[in-house]
């Protein structure tokens, strides 16, 4: 679809990514709507994180164009893209407290307010140090920073796979509570069982390539199981 | 958005550089109550032995705050900026260039402010302002009307003027180095860091050699440079010698400004239009 008649929030057109020989995205074309939670499933390798990283701004593509709300990537996209990496991002000499004022400081969409009650939630200390948290605590913390974020589009990046089944849950929730029908939300997990029921679409990609892209229920309805079904059948080894 | 990079550049390094500063003024105070201790106790073995230990230390102390400023800033650099820290950091909606601007007003802050430490520290070890009187003298260097006068003179074979001048002219470069340096270094290693990290792998050794080359061409290229202006030493005169030397140096000076600035145009492009976080 021509950019200019696009309403939807992303879209891409040809996207490629190669590191050297290795070809990461093959012509990914790709349209993604305002208000949906699109699941973006694939196996190690398949190219989600490298797509990921690209609407974020982080990666430059080799080929072919991506936009949000009708913008190129870039610092406008930033203002309105929250992203959580699959690694560890914030700066462990810093506690809790430090990086809220620094995603206030630099979002103008962020809600301290908003993150300070997830924290309560969660029973973290905002003093806390993040150089003495767990693994799992701070995957919890990026994800609350991200969460607080009025943004248009949420990209994680296996947003529950180092956390307990109990933060899972949170987390899920979490997502469902804090965007609205203006924003989406573009998750890459393996662990699809967990988020199945909140998605709206599923992406599978392979090989740097999109092979089905679909709203759930009609994949449902077309293989006649479960998402997490038609994943395991399709990338079976 | 520039000065809240480099509110968050001086908040996240502060505390490194504020155990070093504290070291130093620890090691003058005590070098200054050994002094007046030695001066007490006349002649003592273990009062100058102490005293000695402790301005090497300082010396020491000194010398790796100012490496500290250049090592620390290399690393924020390459940490911030292209390892996991640089998924937040560029992920900011900031650009590349207030990123860059950012990383070099901050090293330069450490760099001045280890300066004025190292000072306030010499001038508390010696008990008076006298290492401040040095830095005057280095100005009278510099605006000395009576170095200036002698230019009209330097024809003649008059060796002291000669003198006056050379050093006129090295405490000039001296200062200018002094207060380039820091700026000049981070450029090249920002450069170096951001040129290894467009190759797939090795991206540490990319940069590695790149700052090795570049080293390479710099030092090819200056002697040239150097070469070709001093080409009719062997028959010139003072003066002459003097003028080759400055004529030299500012050729160089602007062959590398315009290599710098390359550098530095390179490093934003990198960053802006050719980012790869693998």
């Amino acid at each position: 679809m021509n950019e200019e008649n696009f309403s939807g929030l992303v879209l891409c057109g040809g996207l490629a990514k190669a590191y050297g020989k290795k070809v990461a995205l093959n012509n990914v074309n790709l349209e993604i709507g305002r208000g949906r939670i699109v699941g973006l499933l694939g196996p190690n390798g398949s190219g989600k994180t490298t797509l990921i990283k690209i609407l974020s701004g982080i990666l430059t593509p080799t080929g072919g164009t991506a936009s949000i709300s009708g913008r190129s990537i870039g610092i406008e996209t930033k203002k309105i893209v929250s992203y959580l990496p699959e690694r560890s991002y914030i700066d462990s000499r810093m506690n809790v407290k430090q990086m809220i004022s620094f995603f206030s400081d630099f979002y103008g969409n962020f809600s301290a307010e908003s993150a300070y009650a997830m924290l309560s939630d969660l029973g973290i200390n905002p003093n806390d140090s993040l150089k003495t948290m767990s693994k799992g605590t701070k995957e919890k913390v990026q994800l609350i920073l991200v969460m607080s974020r009025k943004a248009e589009l949420y990209l994680l990046d296996e947003p529950i796979g180092g956390v307990d089944p109990a933060a899972r849950d949170y987390i899920i929730q979490t997502i469902l509570r804090n965007y609205d029908e203006n924003a989406s939300v573009i998750i890459s997990t393996h662990l699809i069982s967990d988020i199945e029921n909140i998605l709206d679409e599923a992406i599978f990609i392979k090989d740097g390539n999109i092979i089905l892209h679909s709203e759930v229920d009609s994949i449902r309805a077309q293989y006649g199981k479960s998402v997490d079904g038609v994943f395991r059948e399709v990338f079976s080894c | 958005m520039l000065i809240k990079l480099l509110k968050y550049e001086i908040v996240s390094e502060w505390k490194k550089y504020a155990v070093t500063y504290i070291g130093m003024l620890i090691l003058a105070v005590s070098i200054l109550i050994a002094s007046n201790e030695l001066e007490r106790l006349g002649e003592n073995s273990f009062a100058e032995m102490l005293q000695s230990l402790l301005m090497n230390a300082f010396a020491l102390l000194s010398f790796a705050a100012f490496v500290m400023v250049l090592v620390f800033a290399t690393l924020r650099f390459y940490k911030n900026m292209f390892r996991d820290e640089g998924y937040l950091m560029h992920t900011l909606p900031v650009s590349a260039m207030s990123h860059i601007l950012s990383k070099l007003a901050s090293t330069y802050i450490w760099f001045m402010l280890t300066s004025a430490v190292f000072m306030l520290s010499l001038c508390i070890a010696k008990g008076s302002t006298e290492p401040l009187n040095g830095l005057l003298s280095i100005k009278m260097y510099i605006t000395d009307s009576a170095v200036n006068d002698g230019i009209v003179i330097a024809d003649s074979s008059d060796l002291e003027t000669f003198i006056k001048l050379c050093n006129s002219f090295l405490v000039k470069c001296a200062v200018a180095g002094f207060f380039t340096a820091p700026i000049l270094f981070q450029i090249l290693m920002n450069f170096c860091i951001a040129f290894g990290n467009l190759f797939n792998r090795h991206k540490i050794p990319m940069a590695v050699v790149t700052f090795v080359g570049i080293n390479l061409i710099s030092n090819i290229i200056s002697g040239i440079i150097m070469t070709c202006a001093f080409r009719d030493a062997e028959s010139a005169t003072s003066a002459e010698v003097i003028s080759m030397f400055t004529d030299g140096f500012i050729i160089n000076a602007v062959v590398f400004a315009v290599i710098y600035a390359a550098m530095f145009c390179a490093t934003h492009f990198i960053m802006d239009k050719k980012l790869n976080l693998e």
